[in-house]
């Protein structure tokens, strides 16, 4: 049994490749902007491709105190730059929220660079080359914990690394967490830097385009990577009613499916289990369905799936549900992804537009959506679905609804 | 909010001390400590040499001989403590089943090897050359999707790497989605494997017992001096009751609380005023119904550092005021080292033991008191008890404080 | 690591044991023809570990068109050959 009180929206804090903030990540996604641009994190010289989707002019002193800045890893950078963001937007000074039923529940897929370029050091130098602040800020959960501290949130602290939809499982559990009354304010969301480990990994598994994204194309050649946070403010309809705070969208609910078919490759019974799920927990049918923010990675296989699982359960009474992808301009920016793709939700719905999946030319008849190409489209958006499929077959969709609707 | 209760049905242990749960309830009951100088790694250049390691463990055991090739030991361990679980629930996961039952796993450090092994070939072999099934293991949330796709286990997968916290944190996780329904069963599995990587960075970093004083894991003695880091794998598969009922399943123990609180301190580092470590066992005696003299027996986190020792005395003093000295307190680290997320499965897997098997775990390797730790820490040889409520406590530094109350069914 | 420039019997036999470590099945239990997913339950991951290997073992690259094609050993040793022949 759910607890009865309702989930709203309303802070956002994003940092992307599109740009710092919501404002203007915002108006260069309906604008189809691409983020993406030559990798500068490290060397790609030995890779095909060279383009990723990486945050510039990123200052994390703009966000933290500058003597705090070098014991932090990036990965929590972004995180904390992002929630300061969305504490900001949601106009809710620290101090009044300040409590253990302020929570935070954030999602990654590789963590801080720092476990990386400590292996590199390692790899390259021996032991004799470990660098010890390093090796502090390696562990996954500072992310989470950097957050917390910076922001005294001292209720629950989670960290999911839930790969490419943490961020989906870290907003799913921070709104059942205030549903359930153990948190009052959460910070949730995802964050993810710029990693080698990844560009390798996936270029090796043959899913990345050497060039760009272009998710439900028919020539479309793979993912490109990116990084970012996205990072919502949560808290009671009622608490936001009550201090006159601006309300984005409300979290209808959301579903959870595990394909446990294989490590890389999604199964289209997961896929179509977990939409199922989340719209059941929602409790909205396909119908009242507007908008889905596609996982839309621009794999051969991710994307054919995901299409196939959308025409199956929006085939027969909802055909024309609009379907985008943001990792067209964004890249996909694993653990951040859903996070930074529900943020988008949200202002898909107030401002009643929806994303366009750019670099789309040739439709693919095995994609049968409606994949809002290359432009925005003005509609009035009341009810999203935010999908996310993860390695390891690991689902999580979220529901949003606009607040006066339901 | 809902009174579904929440109760153990099955348990899988793979400890330094032991394989399976009954064998494991023995060594615990028989004080044998699972550390010893470390096989697994060289530790020839180290001033630290111990371990707590599952020498004996072999995957193939519980896993069959083909398909482990790429899997990293964190996996390895806990699909194997996966199935010694499920055979105890006597569950079966069938297409009927399986969208009601999850998995949410408890790991932390263990992937520090996988991204060392799959860096170490780019750097040496080149980007192009490196092999593409190191990859999948440099994400946190493998071990987890290995054990539903070797299980079929449908309804959901979540990992939480929240260090030293993580086990409870999985459970509250998985206590939670019992009370909404988004689950009927639900494995909790925690899991660390220790591997160079780790004890390297715990070594480097200063943690590690043994850099300046005599190695020893011995939590509340004054001789006290760091960590001896251990491994090990747990599942429990916690379930709605009425569905275990309904299965017919056997009941250990029912999960009465788990609560969980930050210190938004700094990290790596403990919060003199430990707030959150306090507020949590306040809260979940609360959440539990119960009252600090309710508490027979008290799984303390203490682990062999001074601070984090004499902290979590301090906060037991603090919370159970007059009852303090009265309540058993004792580690089960002392045994099994420090394993980080997989400590919290092993600290309830013990519990349910002293609540069937009426004894309480000893704190082994006391030798020298210490006036700020002064509780009753039932040193060196077990004790027959009658246990009803037990409180289990994860806290570490970093600022997680997640606290359990495991109740006798 | 191996510069490739023939694809003669012994090699042939090198690869076939590269394989049989990769998917766990004797080499007098698998033929040339045997189609690897469907007969011998290769998934992709798998696929593309052998691939790699054999990528590693003798400096040669297939092609990324080449990849999806490969459905039984014997396609491996025609990609190869060409290979070869490719780069003389």
């Amino acid at each position: 049994m759910k607890g009865s009180r309702r989930v709203v929206i309303t802070g956002i804090g994003i940092v992307s490749s599109l740009g710092i903030g919501k404002d203007i990540f915002w108006k260069n996604i309906i604008n189809g902007v691409s983020g993406i641009s030559e990798v500068t994190s490290f060397d790609t010289s030995a890779y095909k491709c060279h383009m990723g989707g990486e945050v510039k002019n990123f200052v994390p002193e703009d966000f933290m105190p500058k003597r705090k800045v070098k014991f932090l890893g990036k990965t929590s950078q972004l995180a904390i730059a992002a929630s300061s963001l969305a504490l900001k937007d949601a106009n809710i000074p620290i101090k009044a929220i300040t409590s253990d039923k302020f929570g935070v529940v954030i999602g990654t897929t590789l963590g801080e660079r720092s476990m990386e370029e400590s292996a590199e050091s390692w790899a390259k130098g021996g032991i004799k080359d470990l660098n010890i602040q390093k090796l502090f800020q390696a562990a996954v959960n500072n992310i989470s914990s950097n957050v917390g501290i910076q922001f005294k949130a001292r209720g629950l602290n989670y960290l999911i690394p839930n790969a490419c939809a943490a961020g989906n499982y870290a907003i799913g559990y921070g709104y059942d967490l205030i549903k359930n009354g153990d948190l009052n304010f959460a910070l949730a969301g995802g964050s993810e830097s710029f990693s080698h480990v990844a560009f390798a990994g996936f270029q090796r598994l043959y899913a990345m385009s050497a060039d760009k994204c272009a998710p439900f194309d028919k020539n479309r050649k793979g993912m490109i990577l990116g990084e970012g946070s996205g990072m919502l403010f949560l808290e009671s309809l009622e608490s936001a009613l009550k201090r006159g705070a601006g309300i984005y969208a409300e979290v209808l609910g959301y579903g959870l499916s595990c394909d446990a078919y294989n490590a890389t490759a999604s199964d289209v019974k997961g896929i179509v289990k977990v939409m199922q799920k989340a719209l059941k927990d929602a409790n909205v049918n396909c119908e009242d369905i507007d908008y889905i923010c596609a996982h839309g990675t621009g794999t051969l296989m991710n994307d054919k799936t995901e299409a196939m699982a959308i025409n199956e359960i929006f085939g027969q009474k909802n055909k024309g549900v609009l379907v985008s992808s943001l990792k067209s301009m964004l890249g996909h920016t694993m653990g951040a992804s859903s996070a930074i793709e529900a943020a988008a939700c949200c202002l898909a719905i107030r401002d009643g537009i929806v994303p366009p999946t750019i670099n789309f030319e040739t439709p693919d008849p095995e994609c049968d959506i409606d994949c809002v190409p290359n432009k925005a489209r003005k509609k009035k958006i009341t009810t999203v679905l935010n999908n996310g499929f993860a390695f390891g077959g690991n689902n999580c969709c979220v529901v949003f609804g606009e607040v006066n609707s339901w | 909010m809902d009174n579904k209760k929440v109760v153990i049905t099955g348990i899988g242990v793979i400890a330094p001390n032991a394989i399976g749960r009954e064998s494991f309830w023995q060594a615990l009951q028989k004080g044998t400590t699972g550390i010893k100088p470390a096989t697994l790694i060289d530790t020839t250049y180290f001033k630290s040499k111990l371990a707590g390691e599952c020498a004996d463990f072999k995957a193939e055991d519980f896993l069959g001989p083909k398909g482990l090739r790429n899997l990293d030991r964190a996996t390895l361990l806990v699909a194997s403590a996966a199935k010694l679980a499920l055979d105890d629930a006597c569950l079966e996961i069938t297409e009927e089943n399986t969208d009601d039952i999850g998995v949410v796993t408890a790991t932390t450090v263990s992937v520090a090897f996988a991204i060392a092994k799959f860096t170490k070939e780019v750097v040496d072999d080149g980007p192009q050359m490196v092999n593409p099934a190191l990859f999948p293991a440099t994400t946190m949330n493998y071990p987890s999707s290995y054990v539903a796709i070797r299980y079929k286990i449908k309804g959901f997968n979540t990992t939480i790497s929240t260090g030293h916290s993580a086990g409870l944190d999985a459970l509250k996780y998985a206590v939670d989605f019992i009370k909404t329904g988004r689950a009927r069963a639900i494995l909790v599995a925690g899991v660390e494997s220790f591997s160079f990587s780790n004890f390297v960075g715990f070594y480097k970093a200063g943690f590690l017992s043994g850099r300046k004083a005599e190695e020893t894991c011995s939590p509340f003695d004054k001789r006290r001096n760091g960590i001896v880091l251990g491994e090990g794998a747990t599942v429990l598969v916690i379930e709605d009751e009425e569905y275990a009922i309904q299965r017919k399943a056997n009941i250990y123990a029912q999960v009465l609380g788990v609560k969980a609180f930050f210190d938004a301190y700094r990290t790596a580092d403990y919060d003199p005023r430990i707030r959150g470590l306090k507020n949590s066992m306040k809260k979940v005696l609360e959440e539990s119904g119960l009252s600090e003299e309710d508490i027979d027996y008290i799984c303390s986190s203490a682990n062999s550092v001074q601070r984090q020792d004499r902290l979590e005395t301090q906060a037991i003093k603090e919370v159970f005021n007059i009852y303090a000295n009265k309540i058993p307190v004792s580690s089960i680290k002392s045994m099994l080292g420090e394993s980080i997320s997989a400590s919290g499965g092993l600290q309830l897997a013990a519990s349910v033991g002293a609540i069937k098997n009426s004894f309480i775990p000893p704190t082994i390797n006391y030798k020298v008191p210490d006036p700020d730790c002064d509780l009753d820490y039932v040193v060196n040889v077990s004790r027959k008890a009658e246990i009803k409520n037990v409180l289990v406590i994860n806290f570490g530094p970093g600022g997680n404080n997640t606290t359990a109350v495991i109740s006798k069914y | 690591m191996v510069v490739l420039k023939k694809l003669d019997q012994d090699t042939k036999a090198e690869i076939k044991e590269l394989i049989s470590e990769v998917i766990e099945i004797p080499v007098d239990k698998f033929t040339d023809t045997c189609k690897f997913v469907e007969d011998l339950g290769v998934d992709s991951m798998m696929a593309l570990e052998i691939v790699a290997a054999i990528e590693k073992k003798y400096k040669i690259r297939f092609q990324d068109e080449e990849i999806p094609k490969i459905q039984e050993l014997s396609n491996i040793f025609e990609f190869m050959e060409q290979a070869i022949k490719k780069h003389g």
